[in-house]
């Protein structure tokens, strides 16, 4: 009795000395191996920005290794930030050339997650010639990490394939339009956008058309003003919203007047992305309208239309002077809150 | 006659203990060894996953932020200008003064020029009177709500009242919170709609650096009772909650930082304001409404997004706390005793929740006994002492495996003690805490049972050290938060 617990004491000791010897171990080759990184990657900057033999080197290491390739994930932003297009034609080349593309076109087919994800945005960041149509059917890939990846290599690509590609994605059940209204939301989209609105028509899925219109909102561009005026006058009320809030940023004078008339619109959603989109254009003649506005029943309506008279300088103060001493207590009040905020006595 | 009677009881028990403590260790090494296959993939997955994007993208579902505060007054405004900090951009901060008796409401006057606003509640929950709404017209992401004390849960349905966007974070307002924090939950949200509620890990800054309100150095404090603590959130979160996790049967979102569904959290009636472990009530209610109605709901706890908290330094305020998670935890469980081996609620029914009743709420009373058990056999020698010294080993030998575990999953995918001395201090606290500590903690969980019947809703004291730059000019410690009475 006594040898077997003096052989399981002893046992339990070896086992807990071997436990902290691997914690031991463990942290030592984790050290190591955070150096190796640090060092690959230093290395992997300077070639980026110099080119030549030594990134055919590293590269042709990226394309054994995979630890390198995420090596090359985490450089590239940076490097491309510093040195955009230089860089990227520099690094496509050395990537074609030393075998890196085939691999990653491989890896985008790979049984694990992690690694199709991991192609995915290498892809994106060197614009590999050919990219959009190899990541594409990743917008549809059964992992939820993988399809969100996807978006972000092609809104990366940012060409005409890849917007085309992420614009036919919207509605799909499997990637929530908001992840793709932000990778299109930018001037490369929106003819893609456009097209895509114009074959849809009036009568087209809402749900997509108010998506696009965000988006295009997101891109400021005013090539989609005409789109966007149009869709004021949908009878369905999520495209009116979509396209009132985004002429905030597409708008130029020639949508003043269609907003001031959406402050008329029938429902309350409109009118207080109206209110805000007039403030944000810095639209003073739609003062009286605003003002107006400040009484409505709903309250999203009444705040809005009094931050957006705030914002319209002095005529909006003294139509928000007239409404916090006016009879109308919603009107006041909101009036009186804005005035406070924006330093002006009531 | 009486021996006999005696050693055939002790004898059973023995069995009994045997069976029990392999029971547990056998679900703990299956916890265990399916949250180590989480953490790795969640390691091989990092690379793909840009939160940076997540926190700058305006389509990034916004978050409001709920802060309640009592009497936190030196520490308020720093605390919420390193929160506006955060890499994630689209949020609002709502702090909620709950009828703070310092000077808590005047420093956040003054130190974001607030104005009286007007901002209309969005949902009927019944909460103390909120006295004012107030503004800042330097940083439009901020509100403060002006209530009459109610304890902190009152103060979360307060700011849940107010809250505009679609997904609310309940912290602290003494917490801190790491600048991606907040990205990292909301990646959780936006890659799966179904997710109605995720939670981050807690970690302990006692001995780490803090400078305006970040903390720019982890380090393992010196005193061991912390380390002990920092080894025992490591191995609840890392070990345990991943696995669950995994299993989809999370029943407990630290109160200290989660991420929910607000439409999700007015549905389910908000907080509770009459237990002391409103957090984890909550998250079993939206589990019961969920099922009940036949909805999907994914409940997650992620291991990357980082919440800093100060752990109690002393005996005394460890005993307190502990005692009220148990208390928290018999309430939660007795409340929602229906759900206990009911097929309608699913793994939650039939695995997370008697799981928590037989190891977690019955868990401390089995221990106490056993180890009388044990005293009365030594005594009385109706047991080997060697098999005892077996049993002994075994149980400290299998402690030892899951903190070393917990270390090794934690320098795999997080390295947030970078250093030997942390590391050392660690696998030191491995040792310490099987001599007494563990005993303790067994006996003072045991006790809540006792401590339950006769003050259900007290929540015990805690003075805080404060997140100072160093020890020698650390802010003066604020006052504890005021014991609430039953609503």
């Amino acid at each position: 009795m006594e040898l077997t617990v003096g052989l399981f004491l002893a046992v339990t000791t070896a086992l807990n000395a071997a436990l902290a010897l691997m914690v031991t171990v463990r942290k030592l080759r984790r050290d190591r191996r955070e150096r190796v990184h640090a060092d690959h990657r230093g290395q992997l900057r300077k070639a980026l920005l110099v080119g030549g033999n030594e990134l055919d080197r590293l590269l042709r290491g990226a394309t054994r290794h995979p630890m390198k390739q995420i090596d090359l994930a985490a450089v590239l932003p940076s490097v491309i930030r510093s040195d955009g297009d230089w860089v990227i034609a520099c690094v496509r080349v050395a990537a074609t050339k030393t075998g890196l593309a085939d691999t990653l076109e491989r890896r985008l087919r790979s049984r694990r997650a992690a690694v199709r994800g991991t192609a995915a945005l290498l892809v994106g960041q060197l614009r590999l010639p050919g990219g959009a149509e190899l990541v594409a059917p990743l917008l549809h890939d059964a992992d939820d990490d993988v399809r969100l990846v996807a978006a972000g290599a092609l809104g990366t690509l940012a060409n005409g394939q890849a917007a085309t590609a992420l614009v036919e994605a919207i509605g799909s059940r499997r990637l929530p339009a908001e992840r793709i209204i932000e990778r299109i939301g930018e001037r490369w989209a929106t003819a893609a956008i456009l097209a895509k609105l114009e074959q849809l028509g009036p009568n087209g899925s809402t749900t997509i058309r108010s998506a696009l219109a965000r988006a295009l909102g997101l891109s400021g561009d005013e090539r989609a003003e005409p789109a966007l005026v149009e869709a004021l006058s949908s009878p369905h009320l999520e495209v009116r919203v979509s396209a009132a809030r985004a002429l905030a940023t597409c708008g130029s004078d020639e949508c003043r007047p269609h907003l001031v008339r959406a402050m008329n619109d029938r429902a309350w959603e409109v009118r207080a992305q109206a209110a805000a989109s007039l403030g944000a254009l810095g639209a003073t003649e739609a003062v009286p309208a605003l003002a107006d506005n400040l009484a409505h029943p709903a309250w999203w309506v009444r705040a809005n239309a009094a931050t957006a008279l705030g914002r319209l300088g002095d005529e909006g103060v003294r139509a928000l002077r007239v409404a916090a001493a006016g009879e109308d207590a919603y009107a006041a009040e909101r009036a009186t809150e804005v005035l406070a905020l924006v330093g002006a006595a009531a | 006659m009486l021996a006999v009677t005696i050693g055939r009881v002790v004898e059973i028990l023995d069995w009994f203990m045997i069976a029990y403590f392999g029971s547990l260790a056998l679900i703990c090494t299956l916890l265990t060894a399916v949250g180590w296959r989480a953490v790795e993939d969640y390691v091989r997955r990092r690379p793909m996953r840009d939160y940076r994007w997540v926190g700058q993208s305006p389509m990034s579902l916004p978050v409001s932020i709920l802060a309640p505060a009592y009497n936190e007054g030196p520490v308020i405004v720093p605390a919420m200008k390193a929160l506006m900090a955060s890499q994630f951009v689209n949020f609002e901060i709502i702090v909620i003064n709950d009828g703070s008796k310092d000077d808590t409401m005047e420093q956040l006057k003054q130190g974001f020029g607030l104005v009286p606003a007007n901002r209309v509640p969005r949902s009927n929950l019944k909460t103390k009177e909120v006295k004012g709404v107030w503004a800042s017209p330097t940083e439009s992401r901020l509100v403060v709500l002006d209530k009459e004390n109610g304890g902190k849960a009152d103060a979360l349905n307060a700011g849940l009242r107010y809250a505009r966007n679609p997904l609310v974070c309940a912290i602290d307002a003494d917490t801190i919170l790491d600048p991606g924090a907040l990205s990292r939950l909301v990646w959780e949200f936006q890659s799966n709609p179904d997710t109605v509620a995720t939670g981050g890990i807690v970690r302990i800054v006692n001995g780490s650096l803090v400078e305006d309100g970040r903390v720019v150095q982890v380090r393992t404090p010196k005193s061991m009772i912390a380390n002990i603590q920092i080894l025992e959130y490591l191995r609840a979160f890392l070990g345990a909650r991943v696995g669950w996790s995994k299993l989809q049967m999370v029943l407990i979102i630290s109160g200290a930082f989660g991420l929910f569904r607000r439409e999700s959290v007015i549905e389910a009636g908000g907080y509770d304001t009459s237990t002391v472990g409103e957090d984890a009530e909550l998250v079993l209610r939206l589990h019961r409404l969920h099922r009940e109605t036949g909805r999907p709901c994914r409940i997650t706890f992620f291991p990357d997004p980082i919440c800093w908290t100060e752990a109690p330094g002393t005996l005394k305020q460890l005993v307190r706390q502990r005692d009220r998670w148990q208390r928290g935890l018999i309430e939660m469980l007795s409340r929602h005793r229906k759900m206990l081996f009911n097929r309608r609620y699913g793994r939650i029914g039939m695995v997370a929740m008697p799981y928590f009743v037989v190891f977690e709420l019955l868990g401390p009373i089995v221990e106490c006994i056993g180890l009388l058990a044990l005293i009365v056999s030594l005594v009385f020698g109706y047991s080997s002492p060697l098999v005892l010294a077996l049993m002994a080993g075994l149980s400290i030998t299998y402690g030892f495996v899951l903190s070393f575990v917990a270390i090794l999953m934690e320098e795999r995918a997080f390295r947030r003690y970078p250093g030997w001395r942390c590391l050392s201090r660690l696998v030191l606290a491995a040792f310490v805490e099987n001599v007494g500590y563990r005993q303790l903690m067994t006996f003072v969980r045991a006790r809540a049972w006792w401590t339950y019947r006769r003050s259900a809703h007290v929540w015990g004291e805690m003075t805080r050290a404060g997140f100072g730059p160093s020890p020698s000019t650390a802010p003066a410690p604020v006052p504890a938060p005021e014991p609430v009475a039953a609503a």
